[in-house]
Parts: C-alpha cells; structure tokens; sequence
C-alpha cells in the first residue's frame, strides 16, 4: 500500500530570508546589493540573523536590535522587537497584515553609526 | 448526582480560593517603590552609559537628542526604543508604555508589582520628583 504524503502548498512555506547584522552597523542581505527586504503581507517568515558585535552593545549582551516600523509614523510593528545576540538566531515570524513601506532599525546602541543602522522593509498584496 | 455537584462546586470553590490567595500572596510580596528616572531602553543598556545615559547621545549631537528628555524620546518614538526606569545602574523595564511616556526624561518614584523574572515593573503608578 502506498500512502500519499501531504502536500504543503507553496504559499504555506515560510518565506526564509537571511540577514547580516554587521559589525559595521549596517544590516546585509546577503547575494543582494539592496539593503531591502520585500515580502507577501500575512506570510510566514523565518527569519535567520547572523549578527557581529559592534563597537558598543547593550548591558545584556544584545549586539544589535532589529526591530519593525511603520515608515509613516514610527510606531512598532508587535512582535517584531527582537534583540540580538553574537552568533546566528532564527526566528519565526508573521509578516505584517497590512501593505506598505516599513522600516527596520537597530535598537542598540551599537557604534557612532547605529543611528543610521536602518534598512527597508516592503510588504506587498 | 446531587453530591457529586456539591464536591463540584466545593472543588471550584477552593481552586479560585487558591488562585485568588497566590494573586494576593505574588502582588504583597513583590510590590516595590523605586526612586530614578524614565529613560529609554537604548542609552540605558548601553555598555557604557551606566549612570550617564544620555551623555553619549548629545555628545554625537545626534539630531533630536539635546537633553535627557528629548533623547529619551527620541530614542522610543523614532528609533524603536522602550521607556525604562533607571535607577542608578539597575534598568527596570516598564509594562505600561503610555504612561511611562509622560515622564520621560523626568525624576520619578514608581510603585508597583515586579516580576523579578523579567525585570519588568508591571500595574505601577508614578510620581514626578524633583
């Protein structure tokens, strides 16, 4: 007897996307010249982030931050206020419901450049 | 059957006892009053702010940043940052944002419950010092 697997639809698979949160203080896709991160609305993500230590970090030894903001107004996008410590995290995540521009941002204090540790993050219908 | 509802009930009965008694027992035990100041979560963990959070900040003279409130502001609603209590080197975090958010930057005395676990104050109430 030969049993069928299930079949996971394609739109199932989380979309799996790698991150480098540098010692330099800028966030990096690897293979991508773009420092931007474009995804579905409402898809799964798995998130893996290799991060380096900086020149500061925080008293809890996260590195770095990585944390999800609307562009227009800056406010947080819940749950996706993750710490980062040295070493590679994978994390599952949802990505936002609603279309847009949004904005990740470093929230430690990680070198004279964290301020500007930023990077674009596009959800599309 | 008619006992079997009267040992129900009973046993209902003395499970939200319990739960009420543990509520009663975790909130007496772990409520705290805290003298420091609000601040954000960035300058406060900074490995080398400790007791001079902002100095790092204003020194870069990081736009938006020029005293420990705007900084501290600056740090939450552009930056993605927490409102946190500092009190001297300990950093509390703090369950109610929006309140935390009216005092920033300011000397504050903060009673509450604290989850020793997280380090979060939570169901607080504060008071501006000077």
């Amino acid at each position: 007897m030969v049993l069928a697997a299930p079949i996971q639809p394609a739109w199932c698979a989380p979309h799996v996307i790698d991150v480098l949160a540098d010692k330099d203080s800028h966030f990096k896709i690897p293979g991508q010249k773009e420092k931007q991160i474009t995804v579905k609305a409402g898809e799964p993500i798995v998130l893996k982030i290799e991060a380096r230590k900086g020149k500061t970090w925080s008293r809890d030894g996260a590195v770095h931050g990585f944390t999800l903001l609307h562009a227009r107004d800056h406010a947080k996008v819940p749950g996706w206020d993750l710490e980062l410590k040295p070493g590679t995290q994978t994390f599952t995540l949802t990505a936002p419901t609603e279309p847009g521009e949004y904005e990740v941002v470093c929230t430690v204090i990680c070198s004279e450049n964290h301020e500007g540790m930023r990077m674009k993050f596009m959800v599309v219908p | 059957m008619r006992v079997n509802k009267i040992s129900q009930f009973r046993t209902s009965l003395l499970f939200c006892a319990l739960v009420l008694l543990a509520t009663f027992a975790f909130s007496k035990d772990n409520t705290v009053t805290l003298h420091g100041s609000i601040e954000d979560s960035q300058c406060a963990y900074n490995v080398h702010s400790a007791g001079h959070s902002h100095d790092w900040m204003i020194n870069k003279k990081v736009e938006g940043a020029t005293d420990a409130k705007s900084c501290t502001n600056h740090c939450v609603r552009d930056m993605g940052g927490n409102y946190v209590l500092v009190v001297k080197d300990e950093v509390y975090r703090l369950s109610d944002q929006d309140l935390a958010g009216k005092f920033a930057g300011d000397k504050v005395k903060i009673t509450g419950v604290l989850d020793p676990a997280t380090h979060t104050v939570h169901h607080f109430t504060i008071e501006q010092e000077k």
